[in-house]
């Protein structure tokens, strides 16, 4: 082969040669170590930079919006909500929504997440079950393929702190995330369920419901962002389309008998939240 | 519009995340993003051609948006820890070299001109194959091989020759 050029060697690294051309840029890799340190620019440019991507693929469908965050008129007014015609994109949030039932029942693995959050509140859709998740830090809620389980420090608080008590820790941006278990019950399933409360930044406040499966997991059911101050109305929407679908009305629809006392829950979680109360 | 291309703009999310990501080296500015590509996909999806893929097709929107918004700065990659900090979940130093990897990667791009880090993100990220890449952005595939050569051998230099290399080598050491 008279020349390899760069187009060359990096069609064989990505494997885009046919056989025959692949057969002479190998053979002529073999014996020349400077083409093979110019192939080693097109091998450290493919796979090793594919793969710092690659967790994206796997992050929770809706990250909280600074303007929220920050309470700010500019971003309240990008929130989509019926009526505000300087909210975001309806079309596309309506063409979703007809895809958003709310849960017949909340024995479905993946139940529903509220809320649209933010000028970037664009729900989507996995399995059946509408998810539009908003977590304040990456890793409290993971994917899987039968739903929704609490991940990092919800997992750990859901785990072992009770009821009223809050795990605090600074994350990577300086800022305190606090997340407090606020009650425990059984639902009718016989399964154990836990509300808690998620702060963060010390302005934004979410709820949700988790519970536990077979498996040990939390599996979360419902999160939604808590207004902590007064608003015209219109600045959240629940995707449903149903405000009464909050997390105190899932608590109330699934829950069986009354929430556990402190004794109770301390037995339980002493045993795993294994056994019976 | 069907049920199937539905299913399928779904489906594709998760990618098309990853994509737009590599192009506006924001979280904030990938979602919005993807959402206006989502849009615009979902009100002309009588404009693609079935037979042909959704996906590439929603990838060549996707570009577009972003070049577009390019000129009114909308889009521009930006890299901010406080952005990459949504991708590490876990603490300790596997959270630390994770982040310092993708910012050091995400710095080297954004050096890049739009054409080049589109090739990039087409293919290194999004892994498409050359002949997929060039009918997304209809250019010859002669084009892209000449575009993501120099594409490539830009970022190895922004990655391993210069200062930005010696985060990027610690993390990776």
């Amino acid at each position: 082969m008279d020349k390899v050029t760069n187009e060359m060697l990096m069609a064989f690294v990505d494997e885009e040669l046919d056989p025959a051309m692949r057969k002479e840029v190998e053979a002529a890799l073999r014996t020349d170590p400077d083409l093979r340190a110019r192939a080693a620019v097109f091998e450290a440019t493919r796979q090793p930079i594919a793969s710092v991507f690659d967790p994206i693929l796997n992050q929770p469908l809706s990250l909280p919006q600074e303007g929220l965050r920050d309470g700010t008129e500019q971003n309240r007014s990008a929130v989509y909500s019926p009526g505000n015609p300087h909210s975001r994109t309806p079309g596309i949030i309506s063409w979703f929504s007809g895809l958003f039932q709310p849960p017949k029942t909340l024995s479905v693995t993946v139940a529903f997440c509220a809320v649209f959050l933010g000028g970037l509140g664009l729900g989507f859709l996995l399995k059946g079950g509408l998810v539009t998740i908003d977590t304040p830090e990456a890793g409290l809620v993971a994917f899987r393929d039968d739903g929704l389980v609490a991940a990092g420090s919800l997992d750990h608080t859901l785990e072992k702190y009770k009821s009223g008590s809050s795990f605090v820790k600074t994350v990577s941006d300086g800022r305190e995330l606090a997340v407090k278990p606020i009650l425990t019950f059984r639902d009718h399933e016989g399964r154990i369920c836990r509300e808690y409360e998620i702060t963060y930044p010390a302005t934004s406040r979410y709820a949700g419901l988790a519970c536990r499966t077979e498996d040990g997991d939390w599996n979360v059911l419902i999160q939604s962002p808590i207004k902590s101050r007064p608003t015209n109305g219109k600045d959240t929407v629940v995707a449903s389309g149903r405000d009464a679908d909050t997390v105190d009305a899932v608590v109330e629809r699934i829950i069986k008998g009354d929430a556990l006392g402190s004794d109770q829950e301390a037995l339980l979680m002493n045993k795993g939240w294994r056994g019976q109360d | 519009m069907t049920e199937d291309i539905r299913e399928r703009v779904i489906a594709f999310i998760p990618r098309l995340r990853r994509f737009a990501f590599s192009l506006t080296g924001d979280w904030d500015r990938m979602e919005e993003l993807v959402q206006d590509t989502c849009e615009r996909a979902l009100t002309r999806h009588e404009q693609w051609k079935p037979g042909t893929s959704l996906e590439s097709w929603m990838c060549r929107i996707a570009q577009n948006i972003w070049k577009d918004g390019l000129k009114s700065k909308k889009h521009r990659a930006q890299v901010s820890d406080d952005s990459l900090h949504f991708l590490t979940g876990v603490d300790g130093p596997r959270e630390i070299e994770g982040r310092l990897t993708l910012k050091a990667v995400m710095a080297a791009i954004s050096l890049l001109p739009p054409d080049q880090r589109i090739v990039i993100a087409l293919v290194c990220i999004d892994e498409r194959t050359y002949a997929e890449t060039a009918e997304i952005l209809d250019i010859p595939i002669g084009t892209v091989m000449s575009r993501l050569a120099r594409a490539r051998q830009a970022l190895y230099a922004g990655l391993y020759d210069s200062d930005t290399s010696s985060a990027c080598a610690k993390a990776e050491g």
